[in-house]
């Protein structure tokens, strides 16, 4: 059932149009300065340029610099013919647009002669640059009302305000989304009385942005609501941002919702005083970083060491004639910050009293949870708490088994029976792609069937996986609780922290999808909706939805910051939303949180932490999706360059999810001659998506393989630096760190690399052209299988015949070198066509792909020793060529048998025995 | 309870050795049910505040229960109960696997006298073994 309709535009986003439109109407301005005036071609060219001015104003008025009276500035200088000084002007506003230096000094564009070098001043009483933001009024007033509130709030601002600010003004609810959509720099909304629902100025040129806005009628709500409405969208969206509320209704009528919703609420207030101290209190609140702060305070005072850490404050290094050097690299702060203390403004992790309680509730605020705990040993430790936590031995664990080792780990510690869910295969790239909510559905049955249901306690998935790809988070939950309603997710979002920045991604994130079941299994109409679907069930259809009086809703999420955010590596934290956390898990949870963390957790980790969630706070949303749009544009850039493309293909969506698990029949995020899909309802709708920022090159055109590829030629002739291969892939992500230039970089290299392989293969020799034909039909052509989880073996087995393995038990036996033996790969195929069964007693992990494909107690199959033999990796944890496959004795398999001492005694009458 | 109270009678040997046994079980109605099953039978069953019991049926011979509360923990080790499993023990075996339990031993010849054996775990984990003549 493909809609084929997609909807696409020229452009990624409206900062592509954007810059895009400025530079054209640079370039078209300069034209028109040099043709000669008042000629025919001239007024031609100056309607042209009034034209691209009309199609400019509309994505201008959403943005504060450099603001309409600006443009109509310069449509005035278009009037009265002064093109020389128009081009000029226009020539500046592009430089500083696209430079983004503006926003050092948001009042250049004031600055009447603006000369070519621009001095970047605006600066507080103490010399520091202020921060700036824009804040969004929504309020249908005149151009002149607008004139007159940004004078009475100029003049309320002073040179000590440690913020600086300009606002701008939308009429009507839709504008008002338009523009959090667009303007990533808008840090505060206030929303006055009660702004009409449509807008006037929606043009074709940014129809394709809007899909979102689009998509919410509210035009039939009553105007008095709307206001609220838009509150609670924009906490919604952007729950980061502060909004307030002027309205005539008296507080005692307001709904208590409303009240929620807003930051504060002012009662007709025209005290533009008090509006101006509030919008910056709240931005100075946000700016808080509690711990790094405390860190930083700390580093200045003056103290003497009588405890532990000789390194802290620097006394073991700069003193040292031998280590000096260490410390001139790292700087002296990073040893002042060093330190033991928890007091002096510090604080203890594992029981956070101070500024570490302060700076993971505002985590917790950032990452839309109800609990979030700081890590200082990576997700790996992160998830073996969330584990231990919460699961107990004899309890049953559904899980990806493509999932991270740590999760593996985890079950043996926690002696929880894995049931092992297998990802769909991608043959062709040598990848696997995520777990069918089908099979989910599948297993569970199988387990409520055999009467194990109310042993299952966690479904365990890794959303984003580390090639792209993430789940329908929301359909996932409401399909498992309509059949388990007490289950615990723990989505692994190590690869994923940044996805509550912005919207398409956020609504696939554990903490989002948590909240909003949480309030719709609450809501009386839910109740209705499930009472009509249970009823409208065939015989012996399984519900799709929850029991409104039986789910609980119970998340984790465990996020790696230092892979996708400003954090120093290790850094990573647990969110929470789970409703029964206090009464069922929260002391296992500080048991299980104490068992693994360090009584000395690293300082500058935490710091980092804590100053990375100001950062998303303030530029989450802009980063991400300027990163989002870096990688767009680079996969169009491999796309669209022949030379490119003769070797490398940017695998896209139609690549790892088949067909079925796309309704909307999105299948690429970019197409030469057609442009940019939209990608809104995919990841609203679909099974799976690909996340775009996660670009995967397949290279087997080239006839070298991915290994090779990343170490011969990105890392040794390039620096570039990558993480996962494939045999015929390499991987390429952006971040909130990437910049154009790196893009750059990268195409450029790949450019390079390309001219090589043509200049080598001009030189090759006939012998050398069959031996290259072969590799790259190898490398497209030949795909070694891609083995599936087994089964347990039946003495690992829980039940017989229902999933779920006993793998503590089995790596345990594996203490006792007595239990083991090796057998060599080339001797596993024979050995069981003999009938003897292999059954694993290591985890065997190769990278790539990096997680098992045997666990202990697994039986080996066929497939799996193709798979291995096939395997071209240099790296296999757990298994030692020289010594081959390490298996269980025959004996061991065979422990639960015995002999019957019955009738060994001589004494004993047969009728005594079988009568 | 069957058999007596054995007499201080140095040497001489005793009518049974066991007099009655107990398989000890977490999730009671799941073992219940497990043991009704293989066997065919309706278990009687007694609940006060802290125990629940289940009665294997007997006329006169040695006879059991399965017992939910503390201290009653489910386990893999320790002695080994043959439970008696008729003529053959085949028919009750066959629903070990279907009832929720794990056999680990299939149907073993003893000896002509002593018949046969087979292994299995219950749902709750603990290790029992089957007896019969044929
Ligand atoms: C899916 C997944 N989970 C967890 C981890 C572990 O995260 P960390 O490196 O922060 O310990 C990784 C690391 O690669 C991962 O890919």
């Amino acid at each position: 059932m493909i809609k084929n309709k997609q909807k696409s535009s020229s452009h990624y986003n409206i900062n592509q149009l954007r810059l895009e439109s400025w530079n054209e109407l640079k370039s078209e301005c300069s034209h028109l300065e040099t043709l000669k005036r008042n000629t025919p071609d001239s007024k031609k060219q100056k309607e042209f340029v009034k034209s691209l001015f009309k199609k400019i104003e509309t994505v201008e008025s959403y943005f504060a610099l450099p603001g309409i009276s600006k443009m109509g500035m310069l449509q005035d200088m278009l009037e009265r013919n002064e093109f020389t000084s128009l081009a000029h002007k226009i020539t500046e506003i592009t430089k500083l647009l696209v430079s983004d230096r503006y926003r050092s000094n948001p009042d250049i564009f004031d600055d009447e002669d603006t000369s070519g070098e621009l001095v970047e001043v605006s600066g507080n009483s103490d010399g520091k640059t202020k921060n700036y933001f824009e804040v969004l009024f929504v309020e249908d007033i005149s151009l002149q009302e607008e004139q007159k509130l940004k004078s009475d709030l100029n003049e309320v601002a002073t040179d000590n305000d440690q913020f600086d600010y300009k606002i701008i003004v939308q009429r009507s609810f839709q504008d008002a989304l338009i523009a959090l959509y667009f303007n990533s720099n808008i840090q505060a909304v206030v929303i006055r009385y009660a702004p009409p629902f449509r807008s006037k100025k929606i043009t074709s040129v940014i129809e394709p942005f809007i899909q979102n806005v689009l998509s919410l009628d509210m035009a039939s709500k009553p105007e008095s609501e709307l206001g609220p409405l838009l509150g609670r969208l924009v906490k919604k969206f952007r729950p980061e941002l502060d909004t307030y509320y002027v309205t005539d209704t008296s507080l005692g009528n307001l709904k208590d919702n409303t009240l929620k919703t807003f930051n504060r609420i002012f009662y007709r207030a025209e005290d533009v005083q008090e509006l101006h101290l509030t919008i910056l209190r709240g931005i100075y609140e946000r700016y808080q970083t509690p711990f790094f702060t405390a860190v930083k305070e700390y580093s200045k005072k003056p103290t003497g060491v009588f405890h532990a850490m000789p390194i802290s404050r620097g006394n073991s290094v700069f003193k040292s004639r031998w280590i000096n050097d260490f410390g001139k690299f790292y700087g002296r702060n990073m040893f002042l910050a060093e330190t033991s203390s928890t007091k002096g403004g510090l604080d203890s992790l594992l029981q956070p009293t101070g500024t570490l309680k302060k700076a993971q509730e505002m985590a917790s605020d950032a990452y839309g949870s109800l609990n979030t705990f700081f890590v200082t040993n990576g997700t790996s430790t992160s998830n073996k708490i969330v584990v231990q936590a919460l699961v107990k031995p004899g309890d049953v664990i559904l899980i990806d088994r493509d999932c991270h080792k740590s999760h593996h780990y985890g079950l043996v510690l926690a002696g929880a029976y894995p049931v092992y869910l297998d990802s769909y295969p991608i043959e062709k790239y040598s990848m696997y792609g995520a777990v069918p909510l089908e099979q989910m559905k599948e297993k569970l049955l199988q387990l409520k069937e055999a009467g194990r249901l109310n042993l299952v306690k966690m479904l365990l998935l890794t959303n984003c996986t580390f090639d792209g790809l993430v789940y329908n988070v929301e359909k996932v939950m409401e399909e498992i609780l309509a059949i388990k309603p007490d289950i615990i997710f723990l989505w692994d979002e190590a690869w994923f922290a940044f996805a509550g920045f912005t919207y398409n991604y956020k609504q696939r994130s554990g903490m989002f999808v948590a909240n909003k079941l949480h309030k719709k299994y609450k809501s009386s109409k839910y109740r209705i909706e499930y009472e009509e679907h249970i009823k409208n069930l065939k015989k012996g259809e399984i519900p799709k939805l929850p029991d409104p009086d039986q789910v609980r809703i119970r998340v984790y999420s465990t996020q790696s910051t230092h892979k996708t955010l400003s954090s120093f590596r290790q850094g990573s934290m647990i969110h929470v939303w789970d409703e029964d956390f206090r009464k069922k898990s929260q002391n296992t949870f500080m048991e299980a949180y104490m068992t693994h963390s360090s009584t000395s957790p690293n300082y500058q980790i935490l710091a980092s932490l804590d100053a990375g969630r100001r950062q998303v706070q303030f530029e989450g949303y802009e980063l991400v999706e300027k990163s989002i749009e870096l990688a767009m544009v680079l996969r169009a850039k491999i796309n669209d360059h022949p030379k490119l493309n003769k070797y490398f293909d940017v695998l896209t969506i139609g690549d790892f999810i088949p067909d079925k698990y796309r309704e909307s029949g999105l299948a690429e995020y970019y197409k030469p001659n057609v442009g940019w899909n939209r990608m809104e309802t995919a990841w609203k709708e679909d099974e799976f998506v690909l996340d775009p920022t996660k670009i995967t090159l397949h290279i087997g055109k080239t006839g070298v393989d991915g290994d090779t590829f990343k170490n011969k030629y990105l890392m040794d002739k390039f620096s570039i630096q990558i993480n996962k291969t494939s045999r015929n892939t390499v991987l390429f992500m952006t971040n909130i760190g990437t910049t154009r230039s790196s893009i750059t970089y990268l195409y450029n290299a790949l450019l390079k690399i390309a001219d090589e392989l043509d200049a080598e293969q001009l030189s090759h020799s006939s012998k050398e052209q069959t031996i290259l034909k072969n590799r790259v039909s190898s490398l497209t052509k030949d795909f070694p299988p891609l083995p599936d989880f087994s089964y347990f073996h039946s003495s690992f087995q829980a039940v017989p015949g229902v999933p779920g393995g006993n793998i503590r038990g089995a790596f345990t036996l594996a203490y006792d070198e007595e239990n083991y033996e090796y057998v060599p790969l080339e001797e596993c195929l024979p050995s069981m066509s003999e009938g003897r069964t292999l059954v694993a007693s290591s985890f065997i992990i190769p990278y790539p792909p990096g997680f098992p494909v045997l666990v202990p107690g697994q039986v080996v199959s066929k497939e799996i020793i193709h798979f291995l033999t096939a395997l071209d990796v240099s790296e296999i944890h757990g298994y030692q060529p020289e010594l081959g496959l390490r298996v269980f004795k025959d004996n061991i398999l065979n422990r639960q048998k015995t002999v019957s001492s019955m009738g060994s005694n001589g004494s004993v009458k047969k009728k005594n025995l079988t009568k | 309870m069957g058999g007596t109270a054995p007499k201080h009678k140095k040497k001489e040997s005793m009518k049974d050795a066991v007099s009655w046994f107990e398989i000890p079980a977490l999730n009671f109605q799941q073992s219940v049910n497990f043991y009704n099953q293989i066997f065919g039978i309706d278990m009687e069953t007694k609940l006060d505040d802290n125990y629940a019991m289940a009665f294997f049926p007997v006329k006169n011979g040695v006879g059991g229960s399965i017992v939910a509360g503390p201290g009653s923990t489910p386990g893999e080790a320790g002695p080994l109960v043959y439970l008696n499993a008729g003529k053959d023990l085949n028919p009750v075996l066959n629903q070990v696997e279907l009832a929720g339990g794990r056999i680990v031993m299939p149907k073993t010849f003893i000896s002509d006298d002593a018949g046969y054996f087979a292994i299995f775990i219950d749902p709750e984990g603990n290790k029992l073994a089957l007896h019969s003549s044929k």
